[in-house]
C-alpha cells in the first residue's frame, strides 16, 4: 500500500479533518489521483478510480477518466474489475464516447469467459447491472442476443439479472423485443419466485407502452394471481391487469372475485390493497357494489391517524373522481379535513379532489375555507390556492355560482394578497364576469372604482404575473362601461391619470390611457368635456415622457385629440363627438378562441402560395447588433436614402416589415426607443402591393352559441341571490363564430402525437412466436442502414420547419397589406385629412380592447383578424393585431403618416411635437 | 424514462450525498441541483415531524424514511406504489444494518463501494429485484470473499 500517496481511508481522513482547507486538500488530491491513474500497475489505477469515485459523490468532475475506467474493466482481476464497473455506473452517460470500448469486455464478462471459478456469475453479474445503467442503443444491439441467451442460464441469480436488463435493451432498440418475447413470456412462469417476479416487472413496463400487445398474457397473470403468495409480485401483477384489463372487459370480470378477495382479506399488505382499489377502479367503474367496496376502505385510510395512508387513500380517491364523482362527494367531510392537515402533500392532493365535491351550496363555505389558508400559505402554496379558487369557480361554466357580486368581491380579496402572483388569472376573470354578466356590470363597476383608486395595489406587488395586473381589468371596466359610473367619471380620471400609475408595467398604463380617452368622451357627450380636459391635460405630463414607447405614443395621441377637440367642437361642419363616439359605441363581445380555424377558406384564396417573389433567405450576417440592416449614422434623417433606389418595393416592404418587428419586440421589452429610429423614414416608403379581398362572407357574424343543444344554453341560470341588489344572474356563454363555421374533428393535433411516440409501443408483437422459432442468431439490421434512416427523418423534418417559417413571414405580409388597404379605405371620400386619424387609430384601440380576452375585438378588427390568422393552429392573437394596427397606420399615403413621426419626435423630449405634426398634415390631407 | 425508480439516494441531514444511484439519464449538473433541492425538500419535512413518507416533486413522487441521520429517498413515477418503494427502501436499510452490524453513517462513507454492491442486489434498472434478506446477505458475503 505503500505506493499510493493516499489510501480511500487517507482520503476520507483528511477530508474531515481538513475542513477549511477543503477545496486545497481536495485539488491536491484530484492531483494525485490524476498521477496514480496513469499508473502500469492496475492496482494504482483501480485504487486511484476508487478515490475519484468518493470525490465524484461529493460533486467533483470524474468524466476526463473514462477512459481508463475502460481499461480497467477489462482486467481479469475481480477486485479491480468491480471498482470500474461502479466506476461505469456512476460516471457514464449517454454521450460518454468511450462507451462503445466496453461492448467487448462486457460481453466477455457476461458471458463468463474470463473465469470459470465461483466468481464467474458475480463478475456476469455486475456486467449485467453496468449494462443496465449504461445502456446505449450500441450497446443494446449489440448486446441484445447475448443477454437474452443468459434468460436459459441454470442460475437464478443470473437469470432474473438478465430479464430485468432487457427492459431499458428494448427501450433503446425495440427490434429486440419481438424475437425475443417468447423467452420472456416462458419466464412469467420460472420456478424461481424472484425470477418470475422480474419477468412481471419487465412485462409491466412493456405494458405501460402499449397494452394492447400484452392480453395474450392475462391467463399467465391470471395464475400468479389466484396462487401466488408474493406480494411484491401480486402487486405488479394487479398493475399489469390495470393496464390491460380495460381493453377487455370480460377480463375485468373476471377479476373481480380476485380483487375483492384481496381487499376484504385483513391482514393484507396496504401496497396490495392499495393497488387492488386502484385496479378496480381503473377496470370495473360501472360495476357499483365493488366501488362503493372500494370506498369504504378508502374511507378507512384517509380516516386513518397514519398519514401515509391519508395520503394514499386521497391519492386513490382523486382515481374513483375521475369515474364517479358523486361517490367522492360523499365524503366530503373528510377530504374537507384534510385541507388543514400539516403535511402539504396531503393538503395538495386534498385540493386536488374539490373540484368534485363543489355544489352551489357549499361553493362559498370552500372557497373562505381556502381563503383563510392563503393567509398563512408561503408564495408557492398561495400561488395554488389563487388558482384553485378561480378553477373551482369557473367550473362548469361558472354554474356553482349563485351570486357573481360575491365572486368579484372574492377576486377582489385575492387581489388584497400581499405578494400575490397569478394576477392574470385574476385579471382574465374579472374582465370575463364584467363582460359576460351583463347585470353585474354596474356592481362591477362600482368595485373597480375602488380598485382603481387603492394606492396599495398601484405602488406594491408590481412584478410580473403580480396583482397589478387587476388593474388592467379594472381600468378597462371602468372605461369601457363609463356609463354605469353614475357621476363619478371624474374620480375614475383622477384615479387613472395619477402620478403612481407610472410605476406600473407599461401595458397596464397603456390601457390606463386608452380608457382616459374613452371617459373623456363619455363625459363631453355629456357636455362635461370641459371639466375633464382640465382634469387630463393637468395630469397627462407624468405619460407623455413616459420611457415606454407605447405608454408615450398613446399619450401624445390623447394630446392631439383633445387640440382638436377644442379646435373643432364649435364648427358646425364636423361632427367631431359623434366620430368619436364611434370608436366606443360598438359593443365588445366574447369571440370564441376557435373562431379563426373555423371560418371556411373562400374559394381561390390560396395563403400557402406567394404573393409576391420569395426572398431570399435571410443572412443573418446582414444585419448589424441592433438588427438592423445598415448602420444608422450613415443616412441623413431628412429620409433621403439612397438603398431605397436599389430595391424591389417586395425588398422594401420586407425589410419595413422587419423594422416593425424590432420595434414591436423592443417596446414589448421596455426598451428605449432607438436613437434616430435607423434612419429610417416613413416617407420614403413607396406604394405597397395590395391585395384584394372579397368582404361578403364577413359583414354580419352570426351569434351561434357554441352548442344550440346543450340544456344550460337554453335556460337561464336560477335567479338565487344574496343580499344583493343586482337582479339578474344572466351569464352570456356564447362565444361570436364567424360566418360558415363547422364543427370539425380537431384530428390534426392527434397524428403529430403519434410520431413522437415511443417507438417501443408501436412494436408488433403478434408474430413474435414465428420470429422467435425462425432466428438462432440475432436479426439485427445493420448499423448504417438504422442511422442513415434516422438522419433522414431528422433532415426531413428540419425542412418543414424550414417551411413552416416560410409561410408565416408570407402571412406576415400579407396582414401587412390588408393593413395598408383598410388606411386607404379610410381616408378614400373623407373630406377632412384628421378622419383617417381615428379611424386608422382604431385598429388599434381595438386591438388593445380585444388583448385582455385574447379573442374578443370589435366585428370590423376581426374581420381582418380572422384571415390573418387562417391556418395558423392556434390563434395567438394579440401580437397580429397588433401588428396590424401598427402597419396600417404607416403604410396609409395620406392622413395618418404624421403619427409614426409623432412618435419618433416625442421621445427626444420635444412634448410640443405631436401638436404640431398632425396639423400640418390635416392641412396637407385637405 | 420508462423505469420505476429514477433515482435513489441516500442524503444525510446536513445535504451531503452519501450513496446515489440514477437510474435514468441524467447530467452531473442536474444530479447536483437535484441533491440540494431533495435535500431541502425532506429536510424542511423532517423539521415539521410526524408528515407522511412521500412529496411530490416536478412531476413524480418522492418516497423517502429517515435512519438516524441519513435520508433514503428513492423517485418514482407518479402511477408507481408508493408503499412497495417504501417497503424496499426498508429492505436496503435492514441489510445494511445487518451487514455492518449496527450501520451508522461513517460506515457509509467508509465502505461506499459496498454500500453499491449491496444496493446492487436489491435494485436493477430501476426496478426492485429481490426482497429476500437472507439471499441478499448471502451473496454479498460471498463476493467479499471474492474481493479478499
Amino acid at each position: 500500500m505503500s505506493m499510493f500517496k493516499k489510501s480511500l481511508t487517507d482520503l476520507i481522513r483528511g477530508l474531515r479533518s481538513a475542513s477549511e482547507s477543503e477545496s486545497a486538500y481536495i485539488s491536491g488530491a484530484m492531483k494525485e489521483i490524476k498521477d496514480e491513474i496513469k499508473s502500469k500497475d492496475f492496482d494504482v489505477k483501480s485504487m486511484a478510480i476508487k478515490k475519484l469515485i468518493y470525490l465524484h459523490m461529493l460533486g467533483y468532475d470524474m468524466s476526463w477518466a473514462d477512459f481508463n475506467i475502460v481499461e480497467v474493466m477489462s482486467q481479469s482481476k475481480f477486485t479491480n474489475k468491480r471498482i470500474a464497473y461502479l466506476a461505469a455506473n456512476q460516471s457514464f452517460t449517454q454521450e460518454t464516447d468511450v462507451i462503445t470500448l466496453t461492448t467487448n469486455a462486457i460481453r466477455k464478462d457476461i458471458l463468463g469467459t474470463n473465469t470459470r471459478g465461483k466468481g464467474a456469475i458475480y463478475e456476469a453479474g455486475n456486467a449485467i447491472n453496468c449494462l443496465a445503467n449504461i445502456c446505449t442503443l450500441e450497446l443494446s444491439r449489440d448486446l441484445a442476443g447475448t443477454v437474452v441467451s443468459l434468460l436459459t442460464s441454470t442460475r437464478p441469480y443470473i437469470r432474473k439479472r438478465a430479464i430485468l436488463c432487457l427492459f431499458p435493451i428494448y427501450e433503446k432498440y425495440p427490434p429486440a423485443l419481438p424475437p425475443s418475447f417468447s423467452k420472456l413470456r416462458e419466464k412469467l412462469s420460472d420456478p424461481d419466485p424472484s425470477v418470475a417476479s422480474a419477468a412481471v416487472n419487465v412485462v409491466l413496463e412493456l405494458a405501460r407502452t402499449n397494452p394492447k400487445n400484452y392480453l395474450t398474457l392475462a391467463p399467465t397473470l391470471f395464475n400468479i394471481l389466484t396462487n401466488s403468495t408474493n406480494n411484491w409480485m401480486l402487486i405488479k401483477v394487479v398493475k399489469i391487469f390495470g393496464l390491460i384489463a380495460p381493453l377487455e372487459p370480460r377480463l375485468a370480470a373476471r377479476l373481480v372475485d380476485p380483487l375483492c378477495g384481496f381487499i376484504n382479506t385483513h391482514n393484507n399488505a396496504m401496497s396490495l390493497l392499495y393497488e387492488c382499489i386502484k385496479t378496480c377502479i381503473a377496470c370495473l367503474p360501472n360495476n357499483r357494489s365493488v366501488i362503493r367496496l372500494c370506498l369504504t376502505k378508502l374511507r378507512t385510510f384517509i380516516d386513518h391517524p397514519d398519514c401515509n395512508l391519508k395520503y394514499l387513500g386521497l391519492l386513490a380517491m382523486a382515481e374513483v373522481m375521475k369515474v364517479q364523482p358523486k361517490g367522492v362527494a360523499e365524503h366530503r367531510d373528510l377530504i374537507l379535513n384534510c385541507l388543514d392537515d400539516e403535511d402539504i402533500s396531503i393538503r395538495l392532493r386534498a385540493l386536488e379532489l374539490l373540484s368534485g365535491m363543489v355544489s352551489k351550496h357549499n361553493l362559498a363555505f370552500i372557497i373562505g375555507k381556502l381563503k383563510d389558508h392563503i393567509a398563512i400559505a408561503d408564495s408557492s402554496y398561495q400561488a395554488i390556492l389563487i388558482e384553485k379558487i378561480v378553477k373551482l369557480c369557473s367550473l362548469e361554466k361558472y354554474s356553482y355560482i349563485s351570486d357573481f357580486g360575491w365572486y368579484i368581491n372574492t377576486l377582489i380579496d385575492l387581489t388584497k394578497i400581499p405578494g400575490a402572483k397569478n394576477g392574470c388569472l385574476v385579471r382574465h376573470q374579472l374582465l370575463e364576469i364584467s363582460i359576460r354578466v351583463k347585470s353585474i356590470r354596474p356592481f362591477s363597476v362600482n368595485q373597480m372604482m375602488y380598485l382603481i383608486a387603492d394606492p396599495n395595489l398601484r405602488s406594491e406587488n408590481i412584478q410580473e404575473d403580480g396583482m397589478c395586473e387587476a388593474l388592467y381589468a379594472a381600468a378597462w371596466i371602468v372605461g369601457e362601461y363609463s356609463n354605469l359610473l353614475e357621476g363619478m367619471e371624474l374620480k375614475a380620471l383622477e384615479s387613472l391619470l395619477n402620478e403612481d400609475v407610472v410605476s406600473l408595467p407599461s401595458h397596464i398604463q397603456a390601457t390606463y390611457l386608452q380608457n382616459v380617452l374613452k371617459l373623456f368622451i363619455h363625459l363631453a357627450e355629456n357636455d362635461r368635456a370641459d371639466e375633464a380636459i382640465t382634469v387630463i391635460e393637468e395630469n397627462l405630463s407624468n405619460f407623455t415622457s413616459s420611457i415606454h414607447l407605447e405608454v408615450q405614443e398613446r399619450a401624445c395621441f390623447l394630446v392631439v385629440i383633445l387640440e382638436i377637440y377644442k379646435e373643432e367642437i364649435d364648427n358646425p361642419d364636423t361632427n367631431l363627438l359623434a366620430e368619436l363616439k364611434e370608436i366606443v359605441s360598438e359593443e365588445i363581445k366574447a369571440v370564441s378562441p376557435n373562431a379563426p380555424k373555423k371560418v371556411r377558406l373562400p374559394e381561390g384564396l390560396d395563403i400557402d402560395s406567394w404573393i409576391n417573389e420569395p426572398m431570399p433567405e435571410d443572412d443573418p450576417d446582414m444585419y448589424n447588433e441592433n438588427g438592423f440592416e445598415w448602420e444608422p449614422q450613415e443616412y441623413p434623417t431628412n429620409g433621403d436614402y439612397p438603398d431605397n433606389q436599389n430595391l424591389s418595393p417586395m425588398e422594401i416592404h420586407e425589410r419595413n416589415r422587419k423594422i416593425e418587428e424590432i420595434k414591436k419586440a423592443r417596446s414589448l421589452g421596455n426598451d428605449y426607443i432607438l436613437g434616430n429610429g435607423g434612419g429610417f423614414n416613413s416617407e420614403d416608403i413607396p406604394t405597397i402591393p395590395l391585395e384584394q379581398i372579397m368582404e361578403t362572407n364577413f359583414d354580419s357574424p352570426p351569434n351561434m352559441n357554441r352548442n344550440p343543444n346543450n340544456p344550460r344554453n337554453q335556460r337561464g341560470m336560477p335567479r338565487r341571490m344574496i343580499n344583493r341588489p343586482t337582479a339578474e344572474l344572466e351569464i352570456d356563454l356564447s362565444d361570436e363564430m364567424p360566418d360558415g363555421w363547422e364543427d370539425m374533428n380537431s384530428s390534426g393535433e392527434e397524428s403529430e402525437e403519434d410520431v413522437v411516440k415511443n417507438s417501443l409501443a408501436n412494436v408488433d408483437l403478434s408474430n413474435a412466436d414465428a420470429d422467435a422459432l425462425s432466428t438462432s442468431a440475432y436479426p439485427i439490421p445493420l448499423r448504417t442502414t438504422t442511422q442513415q434512416t434516422r438522419s433522414n427523418r431528422g433532415g426531413q423534418r428540419g425542412t418543414r420547419g424550414g417551411q413552416r417559417g416560410n409561410r408565416g413571414g408570407q402571412r406576415g405580409n400579407r396582414g401587412g397589406q390588408r393593413g395598408n388597404r383598410g388606411g386607404q379605405r379610410g381616408n378614400r371620400g373623407q373630406p377632412r385629412g384628421n378622419r383617417g386619424a381615428p379611424r386608422g387609430n382604431r385598429g388599434q384601440l381595438r386591438g388593445n380592447l380585444g388583448q385582455p380576452r385574447g379573442n374578443r375585438g370589435a366585428p370590423r378588427g376581426n374581420r381582418g383578424q380572422l384571415r390573418g390568422n387562417l391556418g395558423q393552429p392556434r390563434g395567438n392573437r394579440g401580437a397580429p393585431r397588433g401588428n396590424r394596427g401598427a402597419r396600417g397606420n404607416r403604410g396609409q399615403p395620406r392622413g395618418n403618416r404624421g403619427q409614426p413621426r409623432g412618435h419618433r419626435g416625442a421621445p427626444r423630449g420635444n412634448r410640443g411635437q405631436p401638436r404640431g405634426q398632425p396639423r400640418g398634415n390635416r392641412g396637407r390631407g385637405n | 424514462k420508462g423505469t420505476m425508480i429514477h433515482f435513489l439516494l441516500v442524503i444525510n441531514k446536513t445535504g451531503f450525498l452519501r450513496c446515489g444511484r440514477w437510474f435514468v439519464p441524467i447530467t452531473d449538473q442536474e444530479k447536483r441541483d437535484i441533491v440540494v433541492e431533495l435535500h431541502r425538500i425532506v429536510f424542511t419535512r423532517d423539521i415539521v415531524g410526524n408528515l407522511s413518507n412521500f412529496a411530490e416533486y416536478r412531476n413524480e413522487t418522492l418516497v423517502y424514511k429517515r435512519f438516524a441521520s441519513l435520508f433514503f429517498c428513492a423517485c418514482i413515477e407518479k402511477q408507481d406504489n408508493i408503499f412497495s418503494t417504501l417497503e424496499s427502501l426498508q429492505v436496503l436499510v435492514d441489510v445494511l444494518d445487518t451487514y455492518f452490524n449496527g450501520v451508522c453513517e461513517l460506515d457509509l462513507i467508509v465502505n461506499f463501494f459496498r454500500v453499491y454492491m449491496i444496493l446492487d442486489e436489491i435494485f436493477l434498472a430501476g426496478e426492485i429485484m429481490e426482497t429476500d434478506k437472507k439471499k441478499i446477505l448471502q451473496r454479498v458475503l460471498e463476493t467479499d470473499k471474492l474481493v479478499e
